[in-house]
C-alpha cells in the first residue's frame, strides 16, 4: 500500500510540485481500462490497462495484462515490455492466460502460464494477424490473417508500387493452430477459409467443432452493410451459410448447451444510424426467431447465461449504460444499470460458463477501473488499482440537464459546473459536439486525456455543455433516425436550445461562447458559425464541410446517401444545402481548424476546403495538421498539442 | 514554351514563368542492352524504345562562343532504381570535340561557363546534398566549391569570375528535431521555406575556405536573379513565400553587393519577374503582367533606366507571353510560342518586335540562351519526326549548328506523320489548329481508330515535338499501333494571341468542348477517323476535359484521364494555386457557386457511361489525388465501367521513369483492350 506521503517522496522531478489543478499533462497520467475477462470458474479477472508513453523519440501508447483475484487481492502485472500486449483470454481449465502482442515485430498469438514463468509465442504469423479465440477444448487458436502477395515487398523496393484501387482487398481469413506444439516443437498453421470474402469476427461452437463468423465482400468500411454469417467445420472446411440476407449480421454468439446461436441483424436494407434486433437460431432445426427489440436497438451481445436460458447484452441508455438478459421468449430485462457513470461497452466481457460479468467502469468524477460482476446477483468489485493512487484534483461537477427544443421535443445533455461554481454568477460556456452523428455524450471520467479537455476547462472556470441532440444513440431509434435529411437543422436547433436553457437559468454568459467538435461535431461546428455569430470561438476537428466531396473521397461513401436519400447527383440540391460550405461566406467567427493527415474517413481535404475559404475572406483562421494521424489521433504528444490548441483558442478569443 | 506534353507545364501554372529545362527531367536513353539489339527486331515504336529517347538541353555558349555546354538526360530503371540522371556535355560551337563532362551514379546538372570559358560550373547532388562545382574544359575532374548543408536553388557566377551567388535556404534543425521527436504538427501556410540569397568566391581565401556571405534575406522567398555586368548589383525576384500562388506577387529589388543595401526597383501589384541587365548595365529589361496580376492575361517586357527607375512598357509581342533570353547589343531577345512552333523574337529599345528566328521544321524550346556578350545562343530542335538535339549558333548569322549527338544512334523505325490540320469550331467559327498523327505507313483513304488527346492548361499548347519522346503519352506508339491521334489547341491554348487564350474564361466545357468535338469531326470527314473507334484522353486540364467529355458525349469507346480535375469547388479549396481559378471563373467559387458547379464533370456524372482509365500521382498538390477519387466514387457507383491506378510519391507530373512507362503501357492498353485493336 503506498499512502500519499510515500508518494510525495518518491515522485520524479518533474512532479516536485504536485499540480493544484487540471491541467492536460495530469490528464496524461491516467491509465485506460480495456478488456476486463474473467475466467471461466470465476475466480480470477484479467483485464487490460493502457497508458501514455511521452519520452524524447517516443509518443505512443502501451497497454499490459493484469490478473487479479475476483475479490480484488493477489493483483500482479502479468505482461511487461515495450509493445502492448492486448486481448487476454483464459484456457478452459484455467491455467493459461492467452493473448496477442507484437513485441516480436509482428502481431502474434502468446499464452503465459498463470503459475509463473515467461509467455510462449504461439504463432509465428507472416502477414497481418487480427484478432484470435482459444477453442472451448483448449485444443486450438483460430485467429483472423491476411498473407500480402510475396510480390508486394519486391515491388515496393523497385519502385513499382502502383495500386489498382479497390483491387486486391486485403481480406482476413481464418487460420487454425495446435495450442500444443508437436514433436518438432512446430505448431503447424492450417488456413481454414478460402480468404474470398474478409472475415471480420467469429466465435468457437462450445463443442469445438464449429466456427461461426461475420464476413463481408472486403474489409472496406463502406461493406457493412453486406455482411453475413455463416458457420465452417472445423474438421472439413465445409462452409454453411446462417444467415446471408439483404440485412446486415454480426456478433454471433453460442448458447453454451450448443442449442442456440444468436446474432444482431440490422434493418433491410441496412441503415447507417442502425436499428439492429436480436435473432435466435435453433441450431436443430434452422429457425430462426427475431427476439423483441431492444430499448436502443443497438445491442452488443455479450454472450449466454450458464443454463442457456437467456442472452445477455450491454446498450447505452442515456448518460449511461445498461446490461440487459433476453430470455429466449422474450422480453429483455434489465440485470444491471449504473447510477452513476458508464460501463465500457468494449471492454465487458461475459465469460465462457455465462457466470461473471467484466466490466470497465468509470463516472464523471471517477477515472475508470477493472470490476467484476457475478450474474447471480451482487455488487461489482474492483479488481484494478490503475488510477486509484493519483492526486485527487479538484472537478466540476457534472450532471445530466434536460431542456426542450425549439419543436418541444426534450433533448438531454451533461453539464459540466466550473470548479468552485458559484450559483448565480455567470460562466463562459464551451458547446462541445459528439461526433457520428450516433455518437452519445456519456458519463465518462472528465479528466481523461483525451481531445477536449473538459477536466481542464472547468478547473479554468469554463462551464461545458455537451448535448445528445436528435440523431445520438442512447435514445431509442426513434430519437436516432430523426436527422435524417436534416443535418443542420433540428439537430442544430437542439443544440442551440441547450445553449438558450443555460443563459436563462443564469449560468452562461452570452458574450462568452465557444463551440467545438470532432467529425460529425466538426460537422455541426462549421455548420453552427455559418448560421449564428453568437460563438466567439470556434474550433473544427475533423469536420465534414463539404458533403458533395466527402462523398467522392471518405471510405464510407455509401453513408451520406444513406442519411440524404439518394447518391450526389440524383440529390444535388439537398448536398449543396446541408454542406456548410455552402454557407461560409457567412462566417465571422475567429476558427481553428485540426485534422490528421492519414485521415481516410473524413478526408483532410474537407479541413482544407473550410479554412482556404475563410482565410480569403479574411476571417480569423488558423488549420494544423498533424502527420500520421488517422481520424482519430493515436499519438500522445498530438492529443496534448490538440487539447492545449482548444484551451489556447478559446483563452485568446472567448475571455 | 510548352513544347513537350509535361503536364509540369501544364494545369494551372504561371504561363509566364520560363520553364528551366533542366526542370523537364524527361527520361531517355535507358540500358545499353537494347541498343545492342538488332535494329530489325525493334520493328516499330513502343513505350521502351521511346524511354531511349533522351532529353536534351538548349546548349549554353561560352562566353567567347568557342564552346558550349548542355545536359542529356535518360531514366535508370534498374533493379531497385528509378529516376532520371542528367550529365552535362561539351562540345565546340561546330559540333567537334564533343565529350561527355560528368559521370556518376548522381545527375549534375545547371551547367555555367566561368567568365574566361576555361571552366563549367555545375550543380550536383553526388555527395547527397545540392552543391556546386568546377571542372576546366580541357582536362580534370571536378572540384566542389559550394557545399551547402540546406537546399540549395538557382545559382549564377559573376561576370568577373569572382563570385558565385545563389538562393538558398539553411538547414531547418528545428524542423528535423520535431520530425525524430513525433512533434511534427504544421500549422497551415506559417513557416514559409523561404530562400535568401547567398554568395561564396569562386578562389578560396588565405585558409583555403571560402566563407559563405549572406546577401539578402527577409520575409520573402528570393527567386531568379541576375548580376549586373560590372558585377557589383545584383537585381532578384522577390515573393512572399515559394508558394506557386505567390507568384503573382513577384517583385524586383537590387542589391549592392559589397554592402548588401537594397532597393525596390520594380515593386507593384503587377508581377515583375526575370531581370536582365543590358551590356552596359543601364537599362534593366524584366516581364510583368498587368496590373491585377491576373494569370490569364497577357504580359510585357519593361525596359527600365536603373538611374532614376524610369520604367517604360515595350510593345506586346504577338502572343503576349514573352520569356527574355537576354541582350544583344541595343536589342533584346526573346522567344514565344506561335501556333504549333516557337520563334525567336528581337525587340528593339524603340520599336515593336520583329521574328528573328525559327527552326525551318519543328520547334524549340523552351527557351534560348545567350551568352553575356550576346555573340552567340544556344537552344534545343526538334521536330514530330526528329529528335531533340542541342545546337548552338552566332547571334549575327542565326544558322544553327548541332552540337550533341545524343539521339542520332536512334533505330529509325517508321514513325506515322504528323501534319498541321485546320478546323472551324461549331460554336462560333473559331478557327482551330491542332496536330494529326498519322498511323506508320499509312494508307490515304483508310478509315483507322482516333486517340484525341487533350492538352493541360489550359493556357498550353501542343507543339512540334519529337513524337517518339518518352512522356506520358506515346503517340509513335499509339502511330505503330494503327492509330491515328488528334492533339488540339482549342480556345483557351496560349501560341494564338491574348483574345483566344482567354476566350475560355467563364467558359470551361462549352467552346473549348466544341473545339475539340468539331477536330474529331474534321478527322472523320478526312476519311481518317473511324467514328466508331475514338477514343479521348489528357492530363491535368486535359484531364479536367477528358471528364467533361464523358459527361457530354458516348461516341468514344473509352477515356483515360490522369490527373484530371473533377469537382471544381473542392478543387478551389484544396489545389496550390486557387488564384488561377479565381482569374478564369472571375471569382471565387463562394462568390460563383453557379458557374463552379455548372462547369464540374461531376455535376453531370450521371451521364458518364463510357468506360473511364483516371491516373493520378499521391503527392499531386497540384490538382489534389482527390479530386480523381471523387470522379472514380461516383463512377463506380453509377455502375460504370472503371479503374483507378495511384501512383505513390508522385507528384502533379510523374517522373519516376518506372511510373512513366507504366502510364504507357496502361494508355496503350485501355485503348487497345476497348476498341478492340
Amino acid at each position: 500500500m503506498r499512502g500519499v506521503l510515500l508518494c510525495a517522496v518518491l515522485l520524479p522531478a518533474a512532479w516536485a510540485q504536485a499540480p493544484v489543478a487540471w491541467t492536460p499533462e495530469f490528464s496524461f497520467q491516467f491509465k485506460g481500462v480495456g478488456a476486463v475477462i474473467p475466467s471461466p470458474d470465476g475466480s480470477r479477472v484479467a483485464w487490460t490497462q493502457t497508458e501514455s508513453v511521452i519520452e524524447p523519440e517516443r509518443s505512443e501508447t502501451v497497454t499490459q495484462i493484469f490478473l487479479a483475484s475476483a475479490d480484488g487481492s493477489h493483483r500482479v502485472q502479468l505482461t511487461r515490455g515495450d509493445k502492448s500486449s492486448s486481448a487476454p483470454s483464459f484456457s478452459a481449465d484455467g491455467r493459461y492466460l492467452y493473448f496477442q502482442s507484437s513485441r516480436s515485430g509482428k502481431m502474434n498469438v502468446y499464452r503465459i502460464l498463470i503459475a509463473g514463468g515467461e509467455a510462449e509465442m504461439l504463432t509465428d504469423f507472416k502477414g497481418n494477424l487480427g484478432s484470435y479465440k482459444l477453442s472451448p477444448d483448449d485444443k486450438t487458436v483460430a485467429f483472423t490473417g491476411y498473407e500480402p502477395p510475396s510480390d508486394e515487398e519486391k515491388n515496393k523496393k523497385e519502385k513499382r508500387d502502383w495500386r489498382v484501387v479497390d483491387s486486391n482487398p486485403a481480406n482476413m481469413a481464418i487460420y487454425l493452430i495446435p495450442t500444443e506444439a508437436n514433436q518438432d516443437g512446430k505448431r503447424p498453421q492450417r488456413k481454414l477459409s478460402d480468404g474470398k470474402r474478409h472475415v471480420e469476427a467469429f466465435v468457437w461452437s462450445p463443442d469445438s467443432r464449429a466456427i461461426a463468423f461475420v464476413h463481408q465482400p472486403t474489409p472496406s468500411a463502406d461493406d457493412w452493410p453486406k455482411s453475413d454469417l455463416a458457420e465452417i467445420d472445423v474438421a472439413s472446411g465445409t462452409v454453411k451459410p446462417i444467415a446471408a440476407t439483404n440485412a446486415a449480421e454480426r456478433d454471433p454468439v453460442y448458447s453454451p448447451d450448443g442449442k442456440y446461436l444468436a446474432y444482431a441483424k440490422s434493418s433491410d436494407p441496412p441503415r447507417w444510424a442502425t436499428d439492429d434486433r436480436i435473432v435466435l437460431v435453433t441450431r436443430s432445426s434452422n429457425e430462426s426467431r427475431t427476439l423483441p427489440a431492444s430499448y436502443d436497438e443497438q445491442p452488443n451481445l455479450l454472450g449466454f447465461t450458464a443454463d442457456s436460458s437467456r442472452l445477455v447484452f450491454i446498450e447505452a441508455k442515456h448518460t449511461r449504460t445498461a446490461i440487459y438478459a433476453m430470455p429466449v421468449d422474450g422480453p429483455p430485462q434489465t440485470i444491471f444499470e449504473t447510477s452513476k457513470g458508464v460501463i465500457g461497452a468494449g471492454g465487458t466481457h461475459l465469460n465462457a460458463a455465462g457466470t461473471y460479468l467484466g466490466m470497465p467502469m468509470e463516472s464523471t468524477d471517477e477515472p475508470p477501473e477493472a470490476y467484476v460482476l457475478k450474474l447471480s446477483g451482487g455488487a461489482p468489485v474492483r479488481l484494478s488499482r490503475a488510477n486509484t493512487d493519483l492526486p485527487k484534483l479538484p472537478l466540476g461537477k457534472t450532471e445530466p440537464i434536460k431542456w426542450k427544443s425549439k419543436d418541444g421535443l426534450e433533448i438531454e445533455g451533461l453539464l459540466t459546473y466550473p470548479v468552485d461554481y458559484q450559483s448565480g454568477k455567470r460562466y463562459p460556456l464551451i458547446l462541445n459536439i459528439h461526433g457520428g452523428p450516433t455518437g452519445i455524450f456519456s458519463e465518462t471520467f472528465t479528466g481523461r486525456s483525451g481531445l477536449y479537455p473538459i477536466a481542464v476547462f472547468a478547473a479554468r472556470g469554463y462551464a461545458v455543455l455537451r448535448p445528445n441532440p436528435r440523431g445520438s444513440g442512447g435514445y431509442g431509434r426513434t430519437f436516432r433516425f430523426a436527422n435524417y435529411n436534416d443535418w443542420g437543422g433540428k439537430d442544430y436547433e437542439d443544440n442551440q436550445t441547450g445553449i438558450d436553457h443555460l443563459i436563462s437559468i443564469g449560468i452562461a454568459d452570452p458574450d462568452k461562447l465557444a463551440v467545438m467538435g470532432w467529425s460529425y461535431g466538426g460537422f455541426m461546428t462549421s455548420w453552427t458559425i455559418t448560421q449564428t455569430h453568437r460563438f466567439k470561438a470556434a474550433v473544427i476537428g475533423a469536420g465534414v464541410t463539404d458533403l458533395w466531396s466527402f462523398t467522392g473521397t471518405a471510405d464510407i461513401p455509401g453513408f451520406l446517401p444513406d442519411y440524404f436519400g439518394g447518391e450526389p447527383w440524383t440529390q444535388f440540391e439537398n448536398f449543396q444545402k446541408h454542406s456548410p460550405i455552402t454557407y461560409v461566406k457567412n462566417v465571422t467567427t475567429p476558427t481553428l481548424v485540426l485534422h490528421g493527415e492519414a485521415d481516410v474517413r473524413v478526408p483532410t481535404s474537407q479541413g482544407y476546403e473550410y479554412y482556404h475559404a475563410l482565410k480569403r475572406q479574411g476571417v480569423t483562421a488558423k488549420m494544423v495538421v498533424y502527420p500520421r494521424q488517422p481520424h482519430g489521433p493515436t499519438e500522445p504528444k498530438f492529443i496534448l498539442d490538440i487539447m492545449q490548441r482548444h484551451l489556447d483558442w478559446v483563452d485568446k478569443y472567448v475571455r | 514554351m510548352f513544347d513537350k506534353l509535361s503536364p509540369r507545364n501544364a494545369c494551372l501554372r504561371l504561363p509566364r514563368r520560363r520553364v528551366h529545362s533542366d526542370s523537364c527531367l524527361l527520361p531517355s536513353v535507358s540500358s545499353l542492352l537494347v541498343c545492342l539489339l538488332p535494329a530489325a527486331l525493334l520493328a516499330q515504336w513502343t513505350p521502351e524504345l521511346s524511354m531511349k529517347v533522351k532529353t536534351v538541353t538548349a546548349a549554353v555558349p561560352s562566353p567567347d562562343g568557342r564552346l558550349a555546354v548542355w545536359t542529356e538526360t535518360h531514366p535508370v530503371m534498374d533493379a531497385e532504381k528509378s529516376e532520371s540522371l542528367t550529365q552535362v556535355f561539351l562540345a565546340h560551337s561546330d559540333g567537334s570535340g564533343r565529350l561527355q563532362l560528368t559521370r556518376g551514379e548522381k545527375s549534375a546538372n545547371a551547367p555555367a561557363f566561368s567568365a574566361d570559358s576555361a571552366s563549367v560550373f555545375f550543380a550536383s547532388d553526388r555527395t547527397g546534398k545540392r552543391g556546386i562545382y568546377r571542372i576546366p574544359v580541357d582536362g580534370g575532374e571536378a572540384e566542389q566549391l559550394v557545399n551547402w548543408a540546406g537546399t540549395l536553388g538557382n545559382y549564377a557566377v559573376s561576370p568577373n569570375g569572382k563570385w558565385i551567388a545563389f538562393a538558398a535556404r539553411e538547414p531547418d534543425t528545428a524542423e528535423e528535431r520535431a520530425k525524430r521527436e513525433k512533434l511534427d504538427f504544421r500549422v497551415i501556410d506559417e513557416n514559409p521555406h523561404n530562400q535568401s540569397l547567398w554568395a561564396i568566391p569562386v578562389e578560396p581565401d588565405a585558409a583555403g575556405k571560402r566563407p559563405f556571405k549572406k546577401i539578402v534575406s527577409g520575409p520573402y522567398n528570393v527567386g531568379a536573379f541576375d548580376w549586373s555586368p560590372d558585377s557589383r548589383r545584383i537585381a532578384y525576384e522577390t515573393r512572399p513565400t515559394p508558394d506557386a500562388d505567390d507568384g503573382r506577387k513577384s517583385d524586383i529589388y537590387e542589391v549592392e553587393v559589397e554592402t548588401g543595401v537594397t532597393r525596390p526597383v520594380a515593386v507593384t501589384s503587377a508581377s515583375e519577374s526575370q531581370p536582365k541587365y543590358s551590356p552596359d548595365g543601364r537599362y534593366l529589361a524584366f516581364i510583368r503582367s498587368n496590373e491585377s496580376a491576373k494569370r490569364i492575361d497577357g504580359s510585357r517586357i519593361v525596359l527600365l533606366t536603373l538611374a532614376g527607375l524610369k520604367s517604360r512598357e515595350l510593345p506586346a509581342s504577338p502572343d503576349e507571353t514573352p520569356g527574355l533570353s537576354g541582350w544583344v547589343g541595343n536589342r533584346i531577345l526573346f522567344t514565344e510560342g506561335r501556333g504549333t512552333r516557337s520563334v525567336v523574337y528581337a525587340m528593339p529599345l524603340d520599336g515593336p518586335p520583329a521574328p528573328l528566328f525559327q527552326p525551318t521544321r519543328g520547334t524549340f524550346g523552351p527557351g534560348l540562351i545567350l551568352n553575356r556578350a550576346g555573340t552567340h545562343a544556344g537552344l534545343s530542335v526538334q521536330a514530330p519526326d526528329q529528335p531533340v538535339e542541342a545546337y548552338v549558333t552566332e547571334v549575327a548569322s542565326m544558322k544553327p549548328v548541332r552540337v550533341s549527338a545524343a539521339n542520332v544512334d536512334l533505330p529509325k523505325q517508321p514513325i506515322g506523320e504528323t501534319k498541321v490540320i485546320h478546323w472551324k469550331s461549331s460554336k462560333d467559327g473559331k478557327d482551330i489548329e491542332g496536330l494529326l498523327t498519322l498511323p506508320a505507313n499509312y494508307q490515304a483513304g483508310k478509315k483507322v481508330p482516333l486517340i484525341l488527346n487533350i492538352h493541360g492548361g489550359p493556357a498550353g499548347a501542343f507543339s512540334e515535338t519529337f513524337i517518339g519522346a518518352s512522356g506520358l503519352y506515346p503517340i509513335a506508339a499509339f502511330a505503330a499501333r494503327g492509330w491515328a491521334v488528334l492533339r488540339a489547341n482549342p480556345r483557351g491554348s496560349t501560341n494564338y494571341g491574348l483574345p483566344f487564350r482567354s476566350s475560355n474564361v467563364d467558359d470551361w466545357g462549352s467552346g473549348d468542348y466544341a473545339d475539340l468535338m468539331s477536330g474529331v469531326d474534321a478527322a472523320i470527314s478526312m476519311g481518317v477517323a473511324d467514328p466508331n473507334k475514338l477514343a479521348v484522353m489528357g492530363w491535368s486540364y486535359g484531364g479536367y476535359m477528358t471528364n467533361w467529355v464523358v459527361t457530354q458525349t458516348n461516341r468514344f469507346k473509352c477515356a483515360a484521364t490522369g490527373a484530371g480535375l473533377s469537382d471544381l469547388i473542392s478543387m478551389w479549396g484544396t489545389n496550390d494555386i486557387p488564384t488561377t481559378l479565381d482569374d478564369y471563373f472571375e471569382g471565387t467559387w463562394y462568390e460563383q457557386p453557379d458557374r463552379y458547379i455548372k462547369m464540374s464533370p461531376l455535376a453531370h456524372i450521371q451521364n458518364a457511361k463510357t468506360p473511364t482509365l483516371i491516373l493520378h500521382g499521391e503527392a499531386d498538390i497540384r490538382v489534389p489525388t482527390s479530386q480523381g477519387y471523387e470522379m472514380y466514387t461516383a463512377l463506380k457507383r453509377l455502375g460504370t465501367p472503371v479503374e483507378m491506378v495511384v501512383y505513390p510519391r508522385t507528384p502533379h507530373g510523374p517522373q519516376e521513369p518506372k511510373f512513366v512507362l507504366d502510364i504507357m503501357h496502361r494508355h496503350l492498353d485501355w485503348v487497345s483492350k476497348h476498341l478492340g485493336e
